[in-house]
């Protein structure tokens, strides 16, 4: 069974592109447009992993993360930063609110592919 | 205050009044130029994952077919077949020949000299010709096969540059905002007088020459971004091509080549098979006691010994041999062919059927390609807009007497450093601070190698190994 993994955006190309990139190598994609609506969808949907930007509307990536870290079910699931933001300050802040990792936009497919395999294993 | 001074102030008052309601208008349009274009690069996208889709359909048809024909059990049947083939002609031919000198006279030795020279040549055409189509057909999956491995970086760079769209668009939001935050404070400039006044005054220019120049860079990478969704879909496309023009060639001096190879060959068994049914005629046609009378002559004339009785009994043994000989060597030129004939069926449908796909696909891509025309529309609005900010900050310059800034800016424009969610942003807004010439910048994303600076120092921890933009913690 292919593993479900959440692309969380307000740019509907960047998720697109997420999912482009995703379903083209056999994952299940859920998407959702803000850090609220992601926490609505996980009610519903179980997923293996979090892709999320940090800038958005409604409620952000760091505020998606302190909530989704909140919630036992989906404590340990591997949260990665899509966002165009490049400081280290942020990534800290990334950091500490439980961020697996941190991906700088534009990504490249095989890039996004090879960060979601070292991460689902 | 005299009189003529409070007409200056009116004066400039209402010019603010339009500048504020001009900079509302283009904090607005900046809003809407990124949701109409957005639209646009929701098409590409679609069409993208049409083409991708069906660049994998026809990767994948060349790569089953290239398993195929390497398998092992294709290979081995092959090999088999080609050997058996081999070792049946030279034993037919040993046979013969052996049988013909031990019967020596049973029938014309130089017609069958002859049609044994036919036979083996004919079995050397046919099992050069099975190895050369298998070669062929190897040779035309390896180089479609990397060709479609150079497919998909160059559909990468495509996705990479599709997100140019959310990067333009926060620069554009955060431009709109700042125009909207130059327009408020604009509008409070008519509670101020005096040094307050001249600081608001070049507070809004800077601010201003700042959201011009992060307006250029949208413009800037925008072209980029379209030219470089051009250029790899037309690299896509280029490469389709070149599968298409290959599996023409194949099918084309293959297509004639294949009907005319594939008559010769049926020219070539039906001869084989003529040629040995005609010479077991032959040899069953010599009647038995002339040939006995010529293996007895033979046999006294060489002192073999034998009697006219051991002697039928070896003619007959002999025919009854290539009677057999005959029969296998025929049944397995015929597999041969019949096999031959059946792969190049085959392979001349699979290749059929990439050809279908990649001119279809081309002609997506090529569509793809005619209808982006988001890089204009930002430039001709962007233009527009940035036109508008020349023309306020011109009559904001006016306004600023000649007498230095009393206070430094810092602190306000240190609020518009604040929105930005980028590194280029960031370099823009000091660039223009500093008075540094921005073509001097090496601006994030889309430089000519591809890799992107708007990116702080990679760390170790997954970046060299994942790229510069990446880090795992």
């Amino acid at each position: 069974m292919s593993k479900t993994i959440m692309t969380v955006d307000d740019s509907a190309s960047v998720r697109q592109m997420v999912s482009f990139t995703l379903k083209g190598a056999g994952y299940e994609v859920v998407e959702a447009v803000d850090g609220k609506d992601a926490l609505t969808k996980l009610n519903s949907a179980q997923v293996q992993m979090i892709i999320t930007d940090l800038n958005m509307p409604n409620l952000d990536g760091i505020g998606l993360m302190k909530e989704v870290r909140a919630n036992p079910s989906y404590k340990f699931v591997p949260i990665i930063m899509l966002t165009t933001e490049s400081q280290d300050a942020k990534k800290q802040e990334g950091k500490a609110a439980g961020a697996t990792g941190w991906i700088v936009k534009p990504f490249k497919p095989d890039q996004l592919l090879a960060v979601v395999k070292k991460v689902l294993g | 205050m005299n009189g003529e001074q409070t007409k200056k102030e009116t004066f400039i008052d209402m010019n603010y009044s339009n500048m504020i309601t001009t900079l509302r208008q283009l904090a607005i349009q900046l809003g809407t130029i990124a949701m109409e274009t957005e639209n646009e690069f929701l098409k590409v996208g679609e069409n993208l994952y049409a083409c991708s889709f069906a660049g994998m359909e026809c990767s994948n048809h060349v790569t089953s077919l290239l398993e195929a024909i390497n398998s092992d059990a294709n290979k081995d049947q092959r090999e088999i077949l080609l050997q058996k083939l081999q070792q049946e002609n030279e034993t037919f031919i040993s046979t013969i020949s052996e049988a013909l000198l031990q019967s020596n006279t049973l029938i014309q030795k130089n017609d069958l000299k002859v049609k044994l020279e036919v036979i083996n040549d004919s079995t050397s055409l046919l099992i050069d010709e099975i190895s050369t189509s298998f070669e062929e057909a190897k040779l035309f999956c390896n180089r479609t096969a990397d060709r479609a491995s150079r497919i998909t970086p160059e559909i990468g760079e495509v996705v990479s540059a599709i997100q140019f769209h959310d990067i333009t668009r926060q620069q554009m939001e955060h431009a709109g905002k700042s125009l909207s935050d130059i327009a408020e404070k604009t509008a409070s400039l008519q509670g101020r007088d005096g040094d307050e006044r001249i600081m608001l005054n070049h507070w809004i220019s800077k601010a201003l020459e700042i959201q011009k120049a992060q307006l250029d860079n949208v413009a800037k990478e925008t072209t980029k971004a379209a030219e470089n969704i051009s250029s790899h879909l037309l690299k896509v496309s280029g490469l389709i091509l070149e599968q298409a023009e290959d599996a023409n060639a194949i099918l084309g001096e293959s297509g004639q080549d294949s009907t005319q190879k594939a008559e010769e060959l049926s020219k070539l068994l039906s001869d084989i098979s003529s040629n040995i049914k005609e010479m077991s005629l032959t040899i069953a046609d010599t009647p038995v006691q002339e040939a006995c009378m010529n293996v007895k002559e033979s046999n006294e004339t060489n002192n073999s010994g034998g009697t006219t009785e051991e002697m039928k009994e070896i003619v007959k043994n002999n025919f009854d041999n290539l009677a057999g000989l005959i029969h296998d060597f025929s049944r397995d030129t015929n597999e041969a062919v019949e096999k031959l004939f059946r792969h190049s069926g085959e392979l001349k449908h699979s290749i059929n059927e990439i050809l279908a796909e990649a001119e279809k696909l081309n002609t997506e891509i090529l569509g793809v390609i005619s209808m982006i025309s988001f890089d204009k529309t930002i430039k001709n609005r962007i233009g527009t807009i940035t036109t508008e900010i020349d023309n306020i900050r011109f009559e904001v310059n006016q306004c600023i007497s000649d007498s230095a800034c009393p206070v430094e800016f810092t602190p306000d424009l240190a609020e518009l450093l604040e929105r930005y969610t980028m590194q280029s942003e960031r370099q823009v807004h000091e660039a223009v601070m500093e008075g540094v010439d921005l073509g001097e910048i090496d601006l994030f994303g889309m430089d000519e190698t591809g890799e992107s600076s708007d990116n702080e120092a990679a760390e170790d921890n997954g970046g060299d190994e994942l790229g510069d933009n990446v880090e795992l913690f």
